[in-house]
């Protein structure tokens, strides 16, 4: 079994948020204005969910016209004949910069990735883990009070993997509502 | 320039890592010339023993097995494919022949976006071909079936899967019984369907679609390609095994007279797992073999009963054009 499977999944994640939350304690932190939207949920193609998924977002730092927020969902892939079990538990952060509907969003994202493996010898499948870093940058539109979200950008899908690491360039599609 | 030159010109002209090249005469006197290196640090010279990935040229011993079958019963070459797949409604008319010549309308599986994506992302990756076939077999077909020809590597998953369902037995197993212990064939190989050898060199990619990095590396134990390609591309070998397996082939020593008559029955330039290929000005049969990081042919000329091997450990390389060079050496 490859070293990477044998990581659990929640200390990455957790790793990945305290160094998040580490980050934001630093920096002179600005409530978010009460009348600017703090939620957000948008359905996305590609990106840290690799092929579908379903994310939470929530503002966490705003300054001026620089935001930040935390995020994350569940995704699963294209096919469930495919890939019958596989799903992953994408989390991330996004940098917004932007003063009215549109915005440069840059998010950094790790794709807690449960791949469905098949062993030929004893024709039976198994689950195994895999991290996928996923950095990503996008144009966003949303208003300022909320109301339709729409992303699209490019990514790049990195699999820091022992065999040979691939960077997997991709896209990164989403809609949704933010509130 | 002799054909030693020609291959080291060719090395180096196209930047490759390294290459085998095996030829065979109608007397089964063999000559086999290696150069370049097994890795990109250019630390291990490539030697003839050393076992390259060979893609398609995996049809052959495909096409090969699925006839031996046919010889001995176990199936028949126009039965149909939904008898074994009776819950397929898309399949109906196709037969095992439409398989092996690729007249089949059966979608390729690399036309499918998910597959393409997730063997990038995850190189480590054992898939099952079950369900790969059912997903194409789910999609419309191109054509009627044996009304026109398209490529598909389906077909021979398909075969693959056929001949371990009517014996009974793993197809590493039957490719071990039928094909490579017969015939001596000591360094090819399934994988990972078989122990990996430690001769399998890396492969390369140059500037691969899906990757930022210059080369893409097709290692070991990368088994995302191969278990995808399974009979349709997983075989590793090496340019004299599959010089010395083409000689047994066309010399009789597999097929019998009528299974080698139907293999190399062409439909325009399409046989059972084989091409008829325009080399100069004159036929050869056989078939070119590319995977992520290695490319491959293998030849017969049914004139003068030359065989032409080469592999090597590197892609984009217009192999054809090497092929040509050597023939007109000879």
């Amino acid at each position: 079994m490859p070293y990477y499977s044998r990581i659990p999944s929640g200390i990455l994640s957790l790793i990945f948020l305290s160094a998040l939350s580490i980050s934001l304690r630093g920096q002179s932190v600005q409530e978010v204005p009460s009348s600017r939207a703090q939620n957000a949920i948008y359905g996305s193609f590609g990106g840290a969910g690799l092929f579908y998924s379903l994310t939470y977002e929530r503002t966490v730092w705003t300054q001026n016209t620089f935001h930040a927020a935390v995020r994350g969902g569940v995704g699963a892939s294209f096919s469930s004949v495919l890939f019958p079990h596989e799903f992953n538990i994408p989390l991330g952060v996004s940098f917004l910069y932007g003063k009215r509907k549109g915005h440069l969003d840059i998010g950094l994202s790790l794709s807690n990735y449960f791949l469905d493996q098949y062993d030929y010898a004893s024709d039976k499948s198994s689950i195994e883990y895999r991290a996928l870093y996923v950095p990503s940058v996008a144009y966003r539109y949303q208003k300022k009070d909320g109301g339709l979200l729409v992303r699209a950008g490019l990514c790049t899908v990195i699999n820091p993997n022992p065999i040979a690491t691939t960077y997997v360039p991709w896209i990164d599609l989403s809609l949704g509502w933010a509130f | 320039m002799n054909i030693t030159e020609t291959v080291c010109h060719t090395l180096n002209d196209n930047e490759l890592i390294g290459i085998q090249v095996s030829i065979r005469d109608s007397l089964n006197e063999e000559w086999n010339i290696s150069g370049g290196a097994v890795d990109l640090a250019q630390q291990v010279d490539m030697e003839n023993q050393h076992i390259l990935r060979i893609g398609s040229v995996t049809k052959i011993f495909t096409a090969t097995l699925i006839l031996k079958l046919i010889e001995e019963n176990h199936l028949q070459l126009d039965q149909p494919l939904s008898d074994f797949y009776p819950e397929q409604d898309n399949i109906a008319g196709i037969t095992i022949r439409h398989l092996l010549n690729h007249s089949s309308g059966i979608i390729d599986l690399f036309s499918i976006p998910s597959i393409f994506i997730s063997a990038s992302n995850f190189p480590g990756k054992h898939w099952d071909p079950n369900p790969i076939v059912e997903v194409c077999m789910n999609k419309d077909l191109r054509f009627t079936p044996g009304s026109d020809y398209s490529y598909s590597n389906t077909n021979y998953l398909l075969l693959g899967l056929l001949a371990e369902q009517i014996t009974d037995k793993d197809i590493d197993q039957l490719f071990g019984e039928y094909i490579l212990a017969p015939l001596d064939l000591n360094s090819t190989y399934l994988v990972p369907y078989m122990p990996v050898p430690t001769a399998l060199t890396n492969g390369y990619v140059h500037r691969f679609a899906l990757s930022l990095q210059e080369w893409y590396v097709t290692e070991p134990e990368n088994t995302a390609w191969a278990t995808i390609g399974f009979t349709a591309g997983a075989m590793a070998s090496n340019a004299s095994d599959l010089s010395a397996f083409l000689f047994h082939l066309f010399n009789g020593d597999i097929l019998n007279e009528t299974s080698l008559t139907l293999m190399t029955t062409f439909n325009e330039d399409h046989g059972f797992g084989l091409f008829r290929i325009k080399v100069n000005d004159q036929y050869y049969w056989g078939h070119e073999g590319e995977i992520t990081g290695f490319e491959s042919i293998a030849v017969f000329n049914p004139t003068t009963r030359t065989i032409i091997s080469i592999c090597c450990n590197t892609t984009p390389f217009k192999i054809n054009n090497l092929l040509n060079e050597i023939d007109a050496l000879l």
